[in-house]
């Protein structure tokens, strides 16, 4: 689990990078895992509490919407996909973000 | 939006709980069954993968109860178990729930139906009224800020010319008497004087026959015309379905009942309830010998206006006053800057709101102050309870219930118990209602008053309001208390010293012992203060005797034939066997009578334009002073002489002379009724000084007239018998009716019982102070007692030690007793402090009782030690029977 100092941080980020993952493509819950580890080259290890619980969030938050369907190795799961209203929040975060991390950027390199 | 869907998420998981779980399930196996097989892949055992998987991504248990725990429901449904469990628990334990449900119950009964008179006397709208928040009542202001009632021509001028009211109507304000002749008794009822409009502006629908008619306010037809109210039909007239149509006599007059109002309306007053209403063209019937519908002096209209659709208060308030101000114009000489005022129409009159208001309070603080050691007591077996359950405390925590889950299931099993109690409570106000309406002064006059105790909704949500807040209260610190809980000792079966737990238990051992102290001091000061009263002499010997109130004139006699009538009475009374004197007044001090005349006293005139001093007095027949037992001090007596062709006599009281003549001799002096008939009367005698409006009065100065130098009809026969009075009365009843068969008796009852009138206010605080000290005694010693048996029942091994090594059960006695006295010492000292302040509150409710009265509080004090030495000696008593063996085997 993540560390208590930094879990607001991590939770408001993880939707985002949730929502990021799902803006690639439709996915289950353990390959959003799975890719967010890799792109994050092992940075970021979910474990399956904190990730269904987010993705239980942004469900509900009408951000993302879930689906059964057929794996590759045909067995079902639920597969995730950004809705309209997601997208719309991703892009925004992701301003925003990139905003924040320029601007403490800035600060800390100030001399 | 999003809070829409949440909630519709919520719900559905709520609802569909399995679906969405075998989801959830399912989600979360494929999850880690997928990241154990990659690991697989990678060349691991499947046991080892497995375990890899499940220290980084965490077990499924542990994920789904973290994914569950997420959704705001959850809270919804661990309360519903918690709620569950704690029914079961106290299921399981009836004897604890009965014992805290019936102790809160007290409590909060006792604020339920102190709150329930204050709600029909201050809050609750009139019964049986249609939109009963339109209806606002209207009266005259005096410049120096009172109100008072309209008189007729006023109530006239207002109903007339406003422009705010759809209606407004009159009814009169003060209980009005009549006589009613049935066949073969002459009983009383009580009526109201009503404008034609009452019942159809209340929008009253009678359950049979009608209302009164628009014409029935100014044309009285020939059979003036009567409405019943529903308790008089069905009490006095047997629920006839017939009655209308038919004929009563009131007063010598024949009235037909064209109505029977509904059940529920009983007047718009508070507290006296009708028993029927006539329209105001009966006015000289049902209150002979006055035209008060013309009179202008005369206060005596409630105005009830209902608000026009649209009309604001401030709105009539204000069209009030520019009426109030046209009146002041026409009649300059009565009416100086008056103006009116509008008030809503709940509750009682305004001029008694403040003083209603007033009493309430002080009583919800007492009973407030009752329900709080109500609340220490089951505090206080909560948190004995606790510790005997820290052991599934302990279990729970360890399976791995939160702090904060603990807290609230302990939290919720307490607001079970108060509201349980809640409900028990508000049951208590329908025979503790009666039982308070049961010290009111047991004479005919009060028959008018009726006061219905009603659970309302304000009743009931005030009462589950202070069940609520009682059990967060009394449930807060035992859960807080229970929920610390040392899981691994605990479970190890090591002996628990309870520390915490008895430093909160001493607090509010400490805290009962203050509280139930100050409540049974104001009791103990209202008791005082009621014996003080008794003692109080009224100028008069109220033993073995009689009154009998009569009037004639409602029966329309002439002046003539009432006194003729009152000569043959006098005469047949005083050779009756077992009368020793007889005499009149025309009303008795210390009644709801009270007036003063304005006199000019001979010799006290500073200056001629000097107004006329008022002076208290009531009229008497000869013989008056004997018969009430009233010692002379000098002069002589009342004699049959004493008539309206002799010259004028009076009769003064020790202060009369003490304030206008000091050092004179009073016999002889004259005092002047009227200036320019020089119309006086010559003082022949001087009593001793009695009380006269209120039996806590300062010396105020009287005198008596002779009641046969002018004639009204109404008088009180005055009765001295010889022994006990009881059988006497119905003898001097049957001797009236000898005389006269028709003649209405208003009232009769002994002395003794007339003196309950002035005694009422001090009989109220006594009782009911007095019952709720009690409670709070009876509550705080049970709290004490469970306390120290409790403590001693922990100490077993600690005892079992000390008799082992050695200490003698005297010792241990005097352990446990003066722990115990301690607290006591240490309470009753906080309580002595508390019962000042409440004292002081209480004062005005005191007769010749300081607030801080010496005896009062060290009867109390000593009291209290006496019962809390008992409270304690019992266990420690059992505490010194220990043996030592058992007690130390037993861990």
């Amino acid at each position: 689990m993540a560390d208590k100092p930094s879990q607001d941080l991590v939770q408001g980020t993880l939707d985002m990078l949730i929502l990021k993952m799902l803006a690639l493509e439709p996915m289950h819950g353990y390959g959003i895992a799975v890719r967010l580890e890799q792109m994050s080259q092992g940075v970021f290890r979910l474990n399956a509490g904190s990730l269904f619980v987010a993705v239980q969030r942004l469900q509900r938050d009408g951000l993302i919407r879930g689906e059964w369907k057929a794996t590759e190795n045909s067995r079902r799961a639920k597969y995730y996909a950004l809705t309209a209203k997601g997208q719309k929040r991703l892009n925004s975060e992701t301003r925003e973000w990139s905003r924040q991390v320029a601007a403490i950027a800035r600060i800390l390199e100030a001399s | 939006m999003a809070i829409l869907r949440s909630i519709a998420g919520g719900l559905r998981s709520l609802f569909r709980k399995e679906q969405v779980n075998k989801e959830l399930d399912e989600e979360l196996s494929d999850f880690l069954e997928m990241a154990t097989e990659e690991k697989m892949n990678d060349g691991m055992s499947r046991a080892d993968a497995h375990r890899a998987v499940r220290l980084e991504r965490g077990s499924l248990e542990v994920s789904k109860e973290v994914v569950w725990s997420a959704r705001w429901e959850s809270v919804l449904e661990t309360s519903w178990q918690d709620l569950r469990f704690a029914v079961r628990m106290l299921r399981k334990n009836p004897g604890f729930s009965s014992v805290a449900v019936l102790t809160l119950a007290l409590g909060i009964g006792a604020n339920a139906t102190i709150f329930a008179f204050a709600d029909t006397l201050l809050f609750r709208p009139p019964g049986g009224v249609a939109s009963a928040d339109q209806l606002v009542s209207v009266w005259n202001r005096l410049p120096n800020g009172n109100q008072t009632q309209f008189s007729y021509p006023e109530y006239m001028h207002f109903r007339d010319h406003n422009k705010v009211f759809s209606g407004l109507l009159a009814y009169s304000s003060d209980p009005v008497q009549v006589s009613w002749v049935q066949p073969g008794q002459t009983g009383v009822a009580n009526s109201q004087l009503v404008s034609a409009n009452y019942f159809s502006l209340l929008g009253v629908k009678p359950v049979l026959g009608r209302g009164f008619l628009p014409s029935e306010d100014t044309t009285a037809g020939a059979v003036p015309v009567v409405v019943l109210s529903y308790r008089f039909w069905h009490a006095r007239m047997n629920s006839d379905p017939n009655v209308v149509g038919k004929t009563l006599i009131f007063n010598g007059h024949q009235f037909v009942v064209v109505g029977v109002a509904p059940e529920d309306l009983t007047g718009l007053q508070p507290g006296f309830a009708p028993e029927f209403w006539t329209p105001m063209t009966t006015q000289s019937v049902i209150i002979p010998g006055e035209d008060r519908l013309t009179n202008r002096d005369g206060y005596w209209i409630f105005a009830v206006g209902r608000l026009k659709p649209g009309i604001s208060r401030s709105q009539a308030q204000g069209n009030m006053s520019v009426l109030a101000r046209q009146l002041n114009l026409e009649y300059p000489g009565a009416r100086k800057d008056w103006d009116a005022s509008v008030f809503s129409n709940t509750g009682v009159p305004p001029e008694f709101r403040l003083y209603a208001l007033g009493l309430g309070a002080v009583l919800m603080l007492i009973v407030g102050l009752v329900l709080l050691i109500a609340c220490t007591n089951v505090a206080n077996l909560l948190l004995s309870r606790g510790f005997a359950r820290s052991k599934e405390m302990a279990v729970r925590a360890a399976l791995g219930a939160s702090r904060g889950r603990l807290i609230r299931q302990l939290l919720i099993e307490a607001v079970l118990l108060a509201i349980a109690a809640g409900g028990v409570g508000i049951t208590f106000i329908f025979w503790t209602g009666p039982l308070v309406l049961k010290l009111l002064p047991p004479i005919e006059m009060l028959s008018v008053v009726h006061i219905d105790l009603v659970a309302d909704w304000r009743v009931v949500c005030f009462t589950m309001c202070v069940a609520l807040a009682a059990g967060v209260s009394f449930g807060f610190a035992p859960a807080l208390r229970s929920s610390q809980v040392n899981v691994a000792s605990r479970l190890k079966e090591e002996p628990q010293g309870d520390y915490h737990g008895s430093r909160l238990r001493n607090f509010l051992v400490v805290t009962q012992v203050a509280l139930s102290l100050a409540l049974l001091a104001s009791a103990g000061l209202c008791v005082r203060s009621l014996l003080n009263a008794q003692s109080i002499n009224p100028g008069f010997s109220p033993t073995n005797r009689l009154m009998v109130s009569l009037n004639p004139g409602i029966e329309g006699y002439s002046e003539t034939r009432g006194r003729a009538f009152y000569r043959e009475l006098l005469d047949r009374i005083a050779v009756m066997p077992g009368v020793r004197s007889a005499s009149l007044a025309s009303w008795l001090p210390l009644g709801f009578t009270n007036l003063s005349a304005p006199v000019y006293i001979e010799g006290h005139q500073p200056a001629s334009d000097f107004p006329p001093t008022p002076v208290p007095y009531t009229r008497v027949g000869p013989g008056y002073f004997a018969a009430m037992g009233i010692p002379l001090l000098s002069g002589r007596e009342f004699g049959r002489a004493d008539d309206n062709d002799a010259p004028g006599v009076a009769i003064v009281n020790e202060e009369f002379v003490r304030r206008y003549w000091p050092g004179q001799d009073p016999i002889g002096k004259h005092i002047t009724l009227d200036l320019k008939t020089h119309d006086s009367l010559e003082v022949v005698g001087v009593t001793p000084t009695g009380k006269y409006a209120r039996l806590n009065e300062s010396p105020r100065p009287f005198m008596y007239w002779p009641l046969l130098r002018s004639y009204s009809p109404e008088a009180t026969l005055v009765v001295q018998t010889s022994g006990s009075n009881a059988s006497m009365l119905s003898a001097v009843k049957s001797e009236i009716q000898a005389v006269e068969p028709d003649v209405p008796i208003v009232q009769t009852e002994t002395l003794d019982e007339y003196m309950s009138v002035p005694l009422f206010s001090a009989r109220l605080s006594a009782s009911l102070l007095g019952a709720f000290g009690l409670l709070a005694l009876a509550l705080a010693t049970t709290g004490l007692y469970s306390a120290i048996a409790y403590s001693v029942s922990q100490r077993a091994h600690e005892i079992g030690i000390r008799m082992a090594l050695g200490a003698r059960r005297k010792d241990i006695l005097w352990q446990i007793v003066s722990e115990g006295g301690r607290l006591v010492l240490i309470g009753v000292a906080i309580g002595l402090a508390g019962s000042l302040v409440l004292g002081r509150l209480i004062a005005s409710l005191l007769y010749g009782v300081s607030s801080a009265d010496p005896v009062v509080l060290a009867s109390v004090a000593a009291l209290w030690m006496f019962v809390a030495m008992t409270a304690c000696y019992v266990p420690a008593r059992r505490a010194m029977r220990v043996d030592p063996m058992v007690a130390l085997r037993y861990e």
